[in-house]
């Protein structure tokens, strides 16, 4: 018994709820037996799991769904032990080389070729290559994505990558070329209304219309998020009211006040106090990436027009910046002086004109 | 005499001596050979030059001329008494006439200073003197030669020859400068030279400089006895010349002390607190002059330093003391023992400030004997327990008046923490002894324990974590830095005795050079008498010696960085030379010293700046602090834009720090400092504020490695197919906030068994979620006692932040308890049946994998079902809990019957089970 996430994903192809022509040119793609490296890329919550789980289905069978844990070890050039936990049925193996921090690049050559040196057996019976399925490849460093090319052009014929990531924009051209790219796009929001009404039939849980709009909107084209918002809502208060008010994790409601904050008062005193917001949230493991995305959407909420796009291409800047360096809280910091720079001249600017 | 008259020639010479004089200066220039006339040799040579020159020259009255080259040498008489009689017609520069002239034309005088000032003395006769020829030394007219105007006292100008410096001190040795025109044949130096061979030879164990030095020192003896020393030094000086002067001018006693007067005294009155224990000689403590009763209420209990206040000794006060106040300020009180309440001393300083002798002269004027121990002793816990009771234990038994020790330990920051413990530990030793009521044995049976002599601890760094407990037993004293026109002073005697010449000003530049240290200004001063040369300005501003590295604070960079320097021009305006040491300062050619020049322009703030950052050196802490410390600083500052840039020279820092950290390549670490000569301009103020230590990052940097490790347990014991959907980030940002409310239903405080349907099945899905993301709960015990149930992982920390506004749901303590025991339950449950996901105990609907036999029916007795959930859940089981598959089965006690139908069996060994096994008898059924 787990969340309705997890309950209700659908485990084949035939069962995807949307995105259905992709979904039928995979189970074309794998009926010819025959397919290339994937990378499967898109938003989070987007299904890009569940569809490779879906296509290995497809290929290998149910077997494909008896899963179990295991511990890998490796010994690095410097003997250091690293362990590694994967995930593996039966015909395919599914690491997160990220596990390993900077050893990355060890796991990749080590595991890889080990899997992919050992020829499958039995030929007849199954198809003849081993699938590997590689989790989080933007957050790889460029030495494990440089290692990971030539391994999978030499491993071709033994052993099938597939690639999983956020955006192919920290994915290096080498690897992008050599991989069938799928976007699995972010479901639309009526998408997302018809997946809520399904589950909850399943559940036996009336869901009224108005109510599924909102969590749609709320989730923003997020299912995961979804589902989960319509399971909390449910344990909080059922039956529905079409005005509940909705869950939300706390470190949005956070990060809300924040940007209220940096719209009320730009001053040294006021960057003090939101630092020591923004170092709360950052000690709460939320990625500056997603802070500043975040922040930018609710001040933009307060900026009108010719504002709104410099400081989105500020926010841009700064975040790129971000990946440049390590320590994200300076350049945090920066971008949020910018900003409070940037509206109080505009600030001044309406008053003088009001004037 | 023939010449007491003049000649007729003379006279005619004399009426035209205007002319003779220009020609006579032709004669001299064409003559001009500077060197000191050796020989006769020389005279006679330069005798036929003036001849030839005069014939080949014109003259303005060439009988004279003629008369002069005919007769040679009277001639040059003559001419010599023409300068010197025209002179003579002044008849004031005339010298004393000098007898031995007349004819003995061998006995030739070399006109120098000492005729020179017996012509000048005396007045009336003429004084005929014979001059070499190259060397003139009064002109009448100016000369081209470096001179000096006198002005005699009926108007006349005349004109007397500078030498340079070297010739006249080089003369005064050159022995072999014949001065035969003094009254004695040989000079007075000659003199003193013979004198001094003769005394050489007499003593040849003694070496030459040392003799000379002896006797340069008994000329000066007179001098030094008006001066401030004391006979004791004289002693020590006439000693082994090669002790260094650090031990020579070390101070001896207790006035000679170069630092404050008010840590001297307080050192000196602490030391006195110990009399009555060491000495047995009444302490007198100062009565406070003022009635504290009479002052106003807020004044009263006010502490000063060295008058104890009225709530000073009140024991119950003592808890309210913090650590602070033991700084400085000198506690008169004595305890039971009778010795005072802080047993050990702390003196801290930077170097060479003078705090090792401090301690020695205070010891041995207030009557002990010191004992040092410093670093280059063994100091581990052992060594320190022998050294500390040797020295407050044991006293010396050769002498006629032993003193009492007192232990000094000097640098012991340097000290193993161990013992400082240990040292800590012992001196406070007797602070149990006080809490009981002098009961008397007590205090005999532990008395040898006590410390009974006092210890002075010396160190550089006050903040070193090793002497922390120490900084709190003991009384802490900061030396200030010595005195600028104190240490001055007394560097100007101490040249004075070495024979540097040296003014004031220039000594107080080389004291502020060398940071005030005394040692390094007389390592300096050394180096410099080396050179034999006075002293001037420009030698101690150019001085690439004697500079120490000078390693600043933290503290300071940041007050420098934050800092606008008030305008101070200095005195010295002129260029530096460095070699290369300071970097160029921005549109100034030659390399700008720290403190030259206007100290608060742009380029020198720039190059202090870049020197500060640069001799500290620890630049991420700096930058830290720097990040941290701004936005109080008040700058000004509109439109945040000074900020604004300050924070994009810092991220410029963060990328080259990050570039250098990935790639191992240190090529453009040198760009690093810029950064803060960038933030000082932006972020400087005029005010000075206090500067926080930057401690977020670090408690930023335990937060997350504690949040991260909770959700990494979490993560790690995740069932596979859950994990397989989920990444780190999906989990903390959507699976936990969400996961949180999902298992918290709301449900009725009601006692377990009272629970609807409903609310049943709630309890399951709660049940069934935490168990497939490894939640559990846990009790653990709060700081009040209580007991609560909390997360296992913690992941509420992770989630919860602290927002005002949000109601947060919890489930009550009971329901807690019974969730965790259910999921205890589950998991054997769901070990023992080896399925995948988890299940709801409902077999029927599975759906299992097909390889899996279903469990045998005896698995099922092991596991104890909860009644509630039994009765609503399953299927009709028996009295033993086994589902039931064939109702009429017939059952026995011990079930032997149903193995014998499977494939597998069990046998237990159940032990005692009275309650269930009876033996039946058909005979009871009938």
């Amino acid at each position: 018994m787990s969340l309705w996430v997890d309950k209700y994903r659908p485990s084949t192809l035939a069962k995807l709820d949307y995105h259905r022509e992709q979904a039928e040119r995979l189970e074309k793609m794998v009926a010819k037996g025959n397919f290339p490296h994937l990378l499967i890329y898109g938003p989070p919550g987007a299904g890009k799991k569940t569809r490779v789980m879906a296509l290995l289905r497809e290929l290998y069978g149910p077997g494909v769904e008896k899963l179990r844990m295991e511990h890998q070890n490796f010994t690095t050039p410097s003997n250091k032990k690293i362990e590694v936990m994967t995930v593996a049925s039966n015909y395919h193996i599914e690491v997160n080389p990220n596990d390993a921090g900077i050893y990355d690049r060890i796991v990749i050559q080590e595991m890889i070729k080990n899997i992919a040196q050992a020829q499958q057996l039995d030929i007849g019976g199954q198809r003849e290559f081993k699938v590997v399925v590689l989790t989080e490849v933007d957050k790889l460093t460029k030495d494990a994505q440089h290692a990971l090319r030539r391994t999978m052009e030499k491993y071709m014929t033994t052993c099938r990558l597939i690639l999983c990531a956020n955006s192919t924009s920290k994915i290096i051209a080498p690897l992008q070329s050599r991989c069938l790219g799928i976007r699995v796009p972010a479901p639309t929001q009526e998408d997302v209304i018809k997946v809520l009404q399904m589950v909850s039939k399943k559940e036996g849980i009336n869901l009224p219309d108005e109510f599924a709009i909102r969590l749609a909107e709320k989730s923003e084209r997020n299912l995961r998020r979804a589902l989960l918002m319509l399971e909390a809502c449910k344990v909080q208060q059922y039956p529905f009211n079409a005005k509940q008010e909705i869950v939300e994790p706390d470190w949005e409601v956070y990060l809300r006040e924040t940007g209220q904050k940096m719209v009320s008062e730009q001053s040294p005193k006021a960057l003090l106090e939101v630092r020591g917001r923004i170092y709360e949230l950052l000690s709460h493991c939320i990625a500056p990436e997603m802070i500043i995305k975040k922040l930018l959407g609710e001040i933009l909420k307060n900026c009108d027009g010719q504002l709104k796009a410099e400081i989105t291409s500020m926010a841009a800047y700064y975040e790129h910046r971000l990946c440049l360096g390590s320590k994200v809280i300076f350049h945090i910091e920066a971008f949020i002086a910018k900003f409070m720079a940037i509206y109080k001249r505009f600030l001044e600017e309406s008053f003088a004109n009001m004037m | 005499m023939e010449d007491e008259f003049p000649d007729p020639d003379e006279e005619y010479e004399m009426r035209y001596a205007e002319e003779f004089e220009l020609m006579n200066e032709f004669d001299f220039e064409e003559n001009a050979a500077p060197i000191l006339p050796k020989g006769n040799e020389n005279k006679v040579k330069k005798s036929l030059n003036f001849n030839n020159a005069a014939s080949s020259g014109s003259r303005p009255s060439s009988s004279l001329s003629d008369q002069l080259a005919t007769s040679n040498e009277t001639g040059r008489k003559r001419m010599q008494d023409e300068m010197f009689g025209s002179l003579s017609d002044d008849d004031e520069l005339c010298g004393k006439s000098s007898n031995p002239l007349k004819k003995a034309r061998n006995d030739e005088i070399v006109l120098d200073d000492q005729t020179c000032d017996s012509l000048t003395e005396s007045c009336g006769e003429p004084v005929a003197v014979r001059v070499p020829r190259p060397k003139r030394y009064v002109f009448r007219l100016v000369p081209e030669e470096p001179h000096q105007s006198i002005t005699t006292h009926t108007g006349q100008k005349l004109f007397i020859r500078l030498k340079a410096d070297e010739s006249i001190r080089q003369k005064n040795f050159d022995l072999n400068n014949k001065n035969t025109g003094n009254l004695l044949k040989v000079s007075v130096a000659s003199l003193k030279l013979q004198m001094h061979n003769e005394a050489r030879a007499k003593s040849s164990l003694v070496s030459d400089e040392e003799f000379e030095r002896r006797l340069r020192e008994l000329e000066k003896m007179d001098y030094r006895s008006k001066g401030a020393k004391d006979d004791s030094n004289v002693n020590e000086l006439t000693n082994n010349s090669n002790d260094s002067w650090m031990e020579l001018y070390r101070p001896r006693n207790y006035l000679d002390l170069l630092s404050e007067e008010n840590i001297n005294r307080t050192l000196l009155h602490w030391l006195k607190l110990w009399d009555k224990a060491v000495f047995n000689r009444e302490v007198k403590i100062k009565a406070p002059k003022i009635d504290e009763t009479l002052k106003p209420q807020w004044a009263q209990g006010q502490k000063s330093s060295v008058v104890p206040g009225r709530f000073e000794n009140k024991k119950k006060f003592e808890k309210f003391r913090t650590n602070k106040q033991n700084e400085g300020e000198l506690k008169e009180e004595l305890d039971s023992s009778g010795r005072p309440l802080q047993k050990i001393v702390l003196i801290s300083g930077p170097p060479g400030l003078g705090k090792t002798t401090l301690a020695h002269v205070v010891a041995k004027h207030a009557g002990y004997n010191p004992v040092e121990m410093n670093a280059s002793d063994d100091r581990n816990v052992e060594a320190f327990k022998l050294q500390l009771e040797a020295a407050t234990q044991m006293r010396s038994v050769i002498g006629s008046n032993p003193l009492p020790n007192c232990l000094i330990i000097d640098e012991i920051d340097g000290a193993p923490a161990a013992s400082i413990n240990f040292l800590v530990s012992t001196l406070t030793q007797e602070g149990a002894h006080n809490k009981e009521n002098n009961q008397a044995k007590k205090k005999k049976k532990k008395g040898h324990n006590l410390v009974s002599r006092p210890v002075i601890c010396i160190c550089n760094d006050l903040y070193t974590p090793s002497l922390r407990p120490l900084r709190q037993a003991a009384l802490v004293l900061q030396f200030p830095t010595t005195n600028p026109n104190r240490l001055a002073q007394r560097l100007l005697s101490i040249s004075k005795e070495q024979e540097i010449q040296v003014d004031m000003s220039t000594m107080l530049a080389l004291c502020e050079k060398a940071d005030y240290d005394i040692r390094s200004c007389l390592a300096t001063l050394y180096f410099l008498k080396s050179r034999r040369l006075p002293l001037r300005y420009s030698d101690v501003m150019n001085l690439n010696i004697g500079l120490k590295d000078n390693h600043k604070s933290l503290f300071q960079v940041w007050q420098e960085i934050f800092h606008i320097p008030r305008q101070k021009k200095s005195q010295y305006m002129g260029p530096i030379e460095h070699e290369g040491m300071l970097p160029l300062a921005p549109d100034v050619d030659k390399p700008l010293a720290p403190n030259a020049g206007n100290n608060a322009s742009m380029p020198a703030r720039f190059a202090n700046i870049l020197h500060s950052v640069h001799s500290c050196g620890e630049y991420d802490r700096l930058l830290q602090g720097v990040f941290e410390n701004y936005p109080t600083i008040k700058f000004k500052d509109s439109y945040l834009s000074s900020v604004c840039t300050g924070l994009d020279w810092v991220c410029f820092y963060d990328h080259v720090n990050h570039f250098i950290q990935k790639n191992q390549n240190y090529c453009v670490f040198g760009y690093l400092p810029y950064t803060f000569i960038a933030l000082h301009f932006q972020m400087a103020a005029v005010l000075s504020q206090k500067i926080k230590y930057p401690t977020a990052q670090t408690e930023l940097n335990a937060k997350v490695t504690k949040n991260q490790s909770i959700v990494s347990t979490m993560f790690q014991d995740l069932k596979a197919k859950v994990r397989i959907t989920n990444s780190k980030e999906n989990i903390i940002q959507d699976v936990i906030p969400f996961s949180l409310p999902i298992i918290t239903p709301t449900l009725r405080p009601v006692s377990a068994q009272l629970y609807s349907a409903e609310e049943k099945e709630q309890i399951l899905r709660v049940i069934g979620v935490m168990i497939s993301y490894n939640l559990t709960f846990r009790q653990e015990k709060t700081v009040d006692g209580a007991y609560r149930y909390c997360l296992e992982p913690d992941i509420e920390q992770v989630a919860y932040f602290d927002i005002g506004t949000v109601q947060r749901k919890s489930l009550t303590y009971s329901v807690k308890q019974m969730l965790a025991r259910e999921i205890e339950l589950e998991k054997l449950r769901l070990y023992e049946s080896n399925l995948g996901p988890v299940i709801m105990p409902k077999p029927l609907e599975q759906i299992e994998p097909p390889a899996m036999k279903p469990p045998p029916n005896m698995a099922m007795t092991l596991a104890l079902k909860p009644k509630p959930i039994v009765e609503s859940c399953k299927t009709a089981t028996d009295f033993f809990g086994r589902p039931l598959k064939t109702p009429p089965k017939k059952k026995n006690a011990d079930g032997s019957v149903q193995t014998a139908q499977n494939d597998v069996w069990y046998h237990f060994k159940e032990g005692y089970s009275n309650a269930v096994r009876r033996s039946v008898k058909m005979a009871d059924f009938l």
